[in-house]
């Protein structure tokens, strides 16, 4: 009977640690993307007194109603409406601007050349591993994003239909929000939001 | 060792051995359990296939998403099978044994491990291709719901598999595997989420995804109702020792009974599962064979030092407290089915014939081999002296080591013919250690004797 004990601690250690490391791992990989309720349109641009947001019905659009919204990328440049002259000028949609400071909505001085929102280019299809992806945008005078919506986006099962029709208005207000593809991706539809980048890429580098 | 010989050779004298109820004769044979794996396979493949698995393989596009939904459906219902058999249900328990149970879940668990490999493997290919390496595995791992838990969980599982596998379960001590194998638990719990909510077989089809649920929540119910229930009732309603007698310098004979062995059923060639509450036993179970015919009063087993715990279960008095799982086991009497027997036996291995033989009538003329490194070895011998004279059997005995046995293969065809001139026509149930088996089984088979009717329990543990 010289049989020495045997430690429970030492056969559970394993186990044990296993467990803490399985812990740890999870604590270090968990970063929920927080799904796509969590993922947010582009800010409303806040008026700071300096700068004039004005709506420019997109010239030439095929869908001659539908408005794009320019947003100023510095304080100092203005944007002027610049109305083709065949396209009734719809009630400009005023967008709702918080002016906090002033009051004063300033005219764009004329030394300023007007940016005027070209006419849109079909990208590129780009296949993903549930359908494909296509946009259409337009680019302005300084070669950014005035106007993309997407014309094809996977629709092939009940849960891509889900993600997209909440993920591609936010995709293309982005867009236009920041001019080009710097825009980060939807969370929870990030396979579509590469593929929406990649084809309003193209349009944007010319290859359309 | 009188007073053992008089309990267990003569049922007559003892007022109230009752034997216990043989239990149920298993229900489900070869041909219903490949039709129930058959039908679940298709369902799980067919749950594939009806959401446009089949049809995705046909695009580069869409076929790698599809194989690591396949591989992981597949590594999911692998894994299920597996754990119904932890459940040790009885109906498949008591045709097959418990250790051809165990040999079914490691092939099952060792192809679920591939199929992981893979699922993870392709699952990873299929992102790369959208989103490039780093966002991929940054989705996967993390960002995706479900996926961070799904990826720990993969984890776990693999931890198991790999304890699993010969080279590295040998070096561990059963108890350090265990403990580590009850991980699994956890890893498939976490990885559930992520099957309902990340593929397109269940987030989309409820009658599917409803199906897929309950059939986890069956699963886990049998495996806490069966395996853990038991466990359970074992440890809440023990039994105790009623005596430990010394065979020889280091075999002792234990009997156990307690009220809660009246519900029970065994047969003889059976065996248990001992878990003493005693300091550094209680968290240890050990496999033992039931070395008498167990009765409502009490169940016998023949325990061998072997260097471990089981030397502790020696020491403990008269009184202690036993948890005992079983009986288990499908080498009873009635795989005999009335044929004559021969049971070719090996050191601590005779328990089993002992309790048989017990149970056996004049029609079964038992012949029993009975091989030891030594006299001192031998155990039981008066006890199957006097069963098989009653019974018009004979018991021979071989001892010595091998290198100096007389035959050079005491279990060749000559000796085992010789000795035993109608083997052919018995039903052979062998016992002993792993090398004996083997080298009984081919003995036996190369005799003649066909081997459905050669039985023996291998010790998986």
């Amino acid at each position: 009977m010289k049989h020495k004990r045997e430690s429970l601690a030492r056969r559970v250690l394993p186990a044990l640690s296993l467990m803490g490391a399985s812990g740890a791992l999870l604590a270090a990989l968990d970063h929920p993307a927080g799904g796509l309720d969590a993922a947010a349109p582009p800010p409303i641009p806040a008026g700071d007194g300096s700068s004039t947001v004005t709506i420019v019905p997109s010239a030439g659009s095929s869908e001659g109603s539908s408005a794009s919204v320019v947003e100023t990328p510095a304080p100092q440049t203005t944007i002027v409406a610049a109305p083709a002259a065949d396209v009734p000028v719809a009630d400009p949609v005023a967008v709702e601007v918080p002016v906090t400071a002033a009051p004063v909505v300033t005219e764009a001085p004329t030394t300023v050349p007007p940016v005027v929102c070209g006419s849109p280019s079909v990208g590129p299809t780009i296949g993903t591993k549930y359908g494909p992806v296509q946009v259409q945008a337009s680019l302005d005078t300084n070669g950014r994003v005035c106007a993309a919506h997407a014309l094809v986006w996977p629709t092939e099962d009940n849960k891509s239909v889900r993600i997209n029709d909440q993920a591609i208005p936010l995709l293309d207000q982005w867009a236009v929000y920041q001019g080009d593809t710097s825009f980060s991706s939807i969370s929870g539809a990030t396979i579509t939001s590469r593929a929406y980048k990649e084809s309003l890429q193209a349009i944007i580098d010319g290859r359309a | 060792m009188s007073m053992l010989m008089n309990h267990s050779s003569d049922n007559g004298s003892s007022m109230t051995t009752i034997p216990l109820a043989t239990p149920r004769a298993g229900r489900l044979n070869d041909t219903d359990l490949l039709a129930v794996l058959s039908a679940f396979a298709f369902l799980v493949v067919g749950t594939w296939s009806a959401h446009g698995g089949l049809r995705a393989l046909t695009s580069w596009d869409t076929a790698w998403t599809s194989a690591a939904s396949l591989s992981g459906l597949l590594a999911s219902a692998l894994a299920l099978v597996a754990l119904v058999l932890v459940a040790r249900p009885r109906s498949i328990e008591r045709r097959y044994g418990l250790d051809r149970l165990f040999v079914w879940h490691r092939i099952l668990g060792d192809s679920m491990g591939l199929l992981l490999a893979v699922h993870v493997a392709v699952s990873l290919v299929a992102w790369t291709r959208d989103l490039g390496l780093a966002d991929a595995v940054s989705q996967l791992t993390g960002a995706e719901p479900y996926m961070a838990l799904a990826t720990v969980g993969a984890f776990l599982v693999g931890m198991v598999v790999v304890t699993s596998l010969k080279a590295v379960r040998r070096t561990l001590s059963y108890e350090t595997w265990w403990f580590v194998h009850l991980l699994a638990y956890a890893g498939f719990a976490m990885a559930f989420g992520h099957t309902i909510t990340l593929g397109s077989d269940f987030a989309d089809d409820p009658v599917a995804r409803w199906t897929w649920i309950s059939l986890h929540v069956t699963v886990a119910a049998l495996l806490l109702l069966s395996r853990w229930g038991s466990l359970a009732m074992s440890i809440v309603r023990p039994l105790r020792i009623h005596s430990v007698t010394r065979l020889n310098g280091d075999t002792v004979a234990v009997e156990i009974g307690g009220k809660s062995l009246r519900g029970r059923s065994g047969a003889a060639g059976q065996f248990c599962f001992l878990r003493p509450f005693a300091r550094g036993l209680w968290w240890q179970t050990h496999p033992f064979s039931l070395s008498a015919a167990p009765t409502t009063d009490t169940l016998r087993f023949t325990i061998k030092d072997r260097g471990d715990a089981t030397s502790s279960i020696g020491a403990l008095r008269p009184g202690r407290r036993v948890a005992v799982e079983g009986p288990f086991g499908a080498v009873t009497p009635d795989v005999l089915d009335g044929r004559k027997a021969l049971f070719i036996v090996g050191g601590v291995g005779v328990a089993p014939a002992v309790a048989m033989l017990q149970t056996l009538d004049r029609t079964h003329e038992p012949v029993v081999l009975y091989r030891a490194h030594s006299e001192s070895d031998l155990v039981h011998v008066e006890e199957l002296h006097e069963l098989c004279e009653r019974l018009g059997g004979r018991l021979r005995t071989l001892v010595g080591p091998s290198a100096r046995l007389a035959v050079k293969d005491p279990f060749s065809v000559s000796v085992l013919t010789t000795v035993v001139p109608d083997i052919a026509e018995r039903g052979v149930v062998v016992c002993g250690p792993d090398r004996l088996v083997h080298a009984a089984r081919a003995g036996a088979k190369a005799c003649g004797v066909p081997s459905s009717d050669i039985h023996s329990e291998h010790s998986w543990w």
